[in-house]
């Protein structure tokens, strides 16, 4: 089953017929959301349409597919295998990663409880967010980020949707395969939201290269210091770090002699350094490369290279 | 005269033969019902671990205990794991009563331990797992009440089905006769 089959069979049957009769180019579909008797919506090419009932994108609300309540009670149970439970954890935290790597972000009503989020109940609102692997995208970062020394610690920044994951992906990809003439070497994944390896099975859906190991659902700062103890990587490579755990994880990491690769939201080095817990990456000059991307120029743009003291590259 | 007796004689042996046959029959329903009931139980158990220890998905636990399990039901789930993966567009409830349907044709077991497997299919997809396993305890329950009352009635009802049915032959040879 392709790609795109494989994702149209988590829509209910009525959605599923919808999308399967739209007329686009599966690589650049970002998302599809759904919300209660609202419009179908899709972000392609990062523009954003309403589709019709036939399949067609529309920019204005002339004849739109509305999202009844059903639609998204039997998205959600396809999504969950009708087996919420087993996505408790995931609930909680707001979002559901699906076969194929794709992230389902999940909204509605949220029940409390003692130490926090309990689960979300009256789910209304469902955002998939596709994942796609672009090989070689990381090919021309990779000279700026290794050199005869061996690979830098690096941190790339980037706000939502401008393929920070993508971009990481693939230069896991790229340092465990080895490229040109340079050897491969032994990388380890902590793949906390399943959407770096996009594990089905425990089986990673994208290519992460030869000598990748992968923890899947793992927290990041568990995951790194089992990584370490068990498989003993080059390299360890963590996607979205925020929490003071992370950076203490990242730390011993780097104390451990392994290389770091990690991903941040935030649109520059001002960013980092305005937020309490991760401002101590830069003050300490933890990381070797911060790499900030936008989308200016499609997803994945490299819109600047700083060294450790902050100079641009 | 001498091939008449002999007619009826055949006659008698065949009607004996039958009523008994239909009465060893019943008597091997029961058994076989109760080795269903005892497969069931055993699913569930798996079932249990499943969804415990490994957090699995209904599709993924149903496939994996089934395989794992015995007999007619364990084919069965495993059947029911295959077609709730292949996300056909159906619902759960419909999939799984049409799936009960199959059992039913299948399998010995009465309309009593379809309908509490129907139920059984109503409570699952919780969305936290301590209902789910709070639900299948229940079911196990159940079963368990299941198996003992046939376990301590079979004894009594394989002799009655034994007896009755050579009864109702010699009742009817007598009628005949």
């Amino acid at each position: 089953m392709d790609k795109k089959q494989e994702l149209w069979k988590v829509f209910s049957l009525q959605l599923r017929q919808i999308l399967m009769k739209m007329n686009i180019e599966f690589e650049r579909l970002q998302e599809i959301r759904l919300r209660v008797w609202e419009p179908l919506l899709i972000i392609y090419d990062n523009r954003e349409f309403f589709v019709g009932e036939n399949g067609r994108l529309n920019t204005s609300m002339n004849e739109v597919y509305i999202v009844t309540p059903e639609d998204i009670r039997n998205t959600l149970d396809f999504i969950s295998q009708y087996s919420l439970y087993a996505y408790e954890d995931e609930i909680r935290q707001g979002f559901i990663t699906i076969q194929g790597g794709h992230r389902v972000g999940i909204a509605g009503k949220v029940v409390m409880e003692q130490h926090g989020i309990k689960t979300i109940r009256h789910i209304s609102f469902l955002n998939i967010r596709l994942s796609h692997q672009v090989k070689g995208c990381g090919t021309e970062l990779l000279s700026q980020i290794e050199d005869d020394n061996g690979i830098k610690h690096t941190l790339i920044i980037s706000p939502p949707r401008c393929g920070k994951t993508t971009l990481l992906r693939d230069l896991i990809r790229l340092l465990s395969d080895g490229v040109e003439g340079k050897a491969g070497v032994t990388v380890g994944v902590v793949d906390e939201r399943s959407e770096i390896g996009a594990c089905y099975q425990g089986i990673p859906q994208n290519d992460l290269g030869k000598r990748t190991d992968i923890l899947d659902c793992c927290p990041k700062a568990y995951g790194m210091l089992m990584l370490i103890r068990s498989m003993s990587p080059v390299v360890i490579a963590v996607d979205e770090i925020g929490s003071r755990e992370d950076i203490e994880a990242i730390e011993y990491v780097i104390n451990a002699g392994c290389t770091i690769l990690a991903t941040v939201h935030g649109n520059s080095i001002e960013d980092i350094r305005n937020k309490p817990v991760l401002r101590r990456l830069v003050e300490e000059r933890i990381f070797d490369r911060y790499v900030v991307l936008n989308n200016k120029g499609g997803i994945g743009h490299i819109e600047r290279i700083f060294d450790a003291q902050g100079n641009r590259l | 005269m001498h091939r008449e007796i002999v007619c009826k004689g055949l006659g008698i042996c065949l009607i004996l033969a039958a009523a008994g046959g239909a009465g060893w029959n019943y008597c091997r329903q029961i058994r076989m019902r109760l080795e269903q009931i005892r497969q069931l139980q055993q699913l569930l158990l798996l079932l249990q671990g499943e969804v415990q220890y490994h957090c699995s998905t209904l599709p993924e636990a149903f496939e994996h205990c089934g395989r794992q399990g015995n007999g007619i039901c364990g084919q069965w789930l495993a059947e029911t794991g295959r077609r709730l993966n292949a996300m056909e567009g159906v619902g759960f409830q419909e999939l799984w009563e049409q799936q009960l349907g199959e059992l039913q044709k299948a399998t010995v077991l009465s309309s009593a331990n379809i309908e509490d497997l129907k139920r059984f299919g109503n409570q699952l997809s919780y969305p936290d797992k301590d209902t789910q396993l709070g639900a299948m305890e229940l079911y196990s329950q159940r079963l368990k009440e299941q198996e003992e009352r046939l376990t301590s009635e079979l004894p009594v009802k394989m002799k009655l089905g034994t007896m009755l049915g050579f009864l109702a032959g010699m009742f009817l040879v007598i009628l005949l006769i």
